[in-house]
């Protein structure tokens, strides 16, 4: 008996030190135990995927076939255009080096695979990715797909990352509309974002809002929201949504706008991570 | 054995609780499928043993999380520890009992974890999406807690771990 509760001192000491370790070692600490944690998650990941793949295949067989001959048409389409594009950038370097214009450089992106959706917790809409620090990864980044912005990188360990989604509260993006070049900040408004289509038959959430749109700009249904490149984060021509509905905000100051975003967030599988 | 099956149980716990998506309708709650297993053992087992589950289950949820550590750790040994105090008052294997307890703990861990993450900045929420979570994480606990306890007890009687059956001696 009395060694059981020696133990519950042990813990209760535990406890205390674990709320009172300085930061850098309380996040080595979730770092250490993340990384230990990752072979776990892509466990979890691919057997899901696997589960997703097999069920598909059910419900429908004859739609991978399907897919392969959409797909195989699609990569004869865009290889085309890939030699329209490569002509057209020879094109455009040469006029470029005849007038005298610096080149601009190109986004240096890394493909990550999202190793966990949602967060443990459910206070903070969040995804894992599979790479981090030592992948060239750091905190602050921007998460993109071919849609659109999904979010910015939070805490990255050495193998894994997190991402605060566009939806979460916390998540600020400097944006712009594509159409007037009106300046708003978007916001998350904290509703997780489903694969259920039915959601929206009975309650519509607004996953984000834009906020401080000036007054005078006009702004219509479907306008097109694209990053500014003012926070520093997110370089400028991102495309985060589009605006659903615009009223005046209660300061009756502003403007503000629910946006939807572009990318589909609840079907994440793989995304970019910009790194510079 | 027992420690060994309460590892598995707790991480299997933990990738439930993150692999199963939240809903818009109860504010973004999750499954807490960790907390239910720290009220297991709160409720079948000795204080050590939960103390041991509160503090296993609270570390899982701070790594995997954003929380701060040691802020789940001690919010689940707390609660571990006051389900226990209270399990004398009431018929520990009943269906109403662990119903009622899963709700009520989860709502009021929820409320914990509001405060304390208000207080330190980390999160925005809204009165209206803060209210809804509550009512979520208490219809949550509600629904989660007598299934992992049916399904905790079958695994341990399954392996043999005879301490569930003598439990309710060992209070101390």
């Amino acid at each position: 008996m009395r060694e059981k509760k020696y133990l519950i001192y042990v813990i209760v000491l535990a406890v205390l030190v674990l709320l009172n370790l300085p930061p850098l070692a309380e996040w080595r600490l979730k770092a250490f135990s993340r990384d230990n944690l990752v072979p776990f998650h892509n466990m979890v990941s691919t057997l899901s995927v696997k589960w997703h793949a097999f069920v598909s295949f059910i419900r429908n067989p004859g739609r991978p076939a399907e897919e392969k001959r959409k797909l195989i048409e699609e990569v004869g389409i865009l290889r085309e255009r890939v030699r329209n594009l490569e002509a057209a950038e020879r094109e455009n370097k040469e006029l470029k080096k005849q007038l005298g214009f610096a080149s601009t450089s190109k986004r240096r992106m890394i493909l990550c695979e999202v190793v966990a959706r949602d967060e443990i917790s459910g206070w903070w809409q969040m995804i894992t990715l599979n790479k981090g620090l030592i992948d060239g990864i750091e905190e602050g980044k921007a998460v993109i797909t071919l849609e659109g912005v999904i979010g910015k990188t939070m805490q990255v360990a050495r193998r894994t990352s997190d991402v605060l989604l566009v939806t979460d509260p916390n998540c600020r993006v400097a944006c712009k509309f594509s159409r007037t070049g009106a300046f708003g900040i978007v916001r998350g408004c904290g509703m997780p974002i489903t694969k259920a289509a039915s959601l929206e038959m009975l309650y519509a959430p607004s996953p984000c809002r834009m906020d401080y749109i000036s007054r005078e700009d006009e702004i219509w249904g479907h306008d097109e929201v694209v990053t500014s490149g003012l926070g520093g984060v997110f370089p400028e021509g991102l495309l985060v949504g589009y605006v659903k509905k615009v009223d005046i905000d209660p300061s009756g100051l502003y403007q503000r706008a629910d946006v939807i975003p572009a990318a589909e967030l609840g079907k994440l599988r793989y995304v970019f991570v910009v790194l510079q | 054995m027992n420690l060994i099956i309460m590892i598995c149980f707790l991480i299997g716990g933990a990738v439930i609780q993150t692999v199963v998506p939240s809903s818009a309708f109860l504010g973004g709650a999750k499954l807490p499928v960790l907390l239910s297993f720290v009220l297991y053992y709160a409720l079948t087992r000795s204080v050590v043993t939960t103390m041991i589950a509160g503090f296993l289950a609270g570390f899982l949820q701070d790594v995997l999380s954003q929380i701060p550590l040691g802020h789940s750790v001690f919010c689940f040994c707390i609660a571990g520890w006051l389900a226990g105090y209270f399990r004398s008052m009431v018929l520990a294997d009943s269906i109403f009992t662990t119903l009622i307890f899963g709700g009520i703990a989860n709502a009021i861990v929820t409320v914990f974890f509001f405060l304390m993450l208000v207080q330190e900045d980390l999160i925005k929420y809204t009165y209206g999406l803060i209210t809804l979570k509550i009512f979520g994480a208490l219809l949550l606990g509600m629904i989660t807690t007598p299934i992992i306890f049916h399904l905790a007890g079958r695994v341990d009687r399954l392996v043999g771990n005879v301490e569930l059956e003598h439990s309710l001696d060992d209070v101390e």
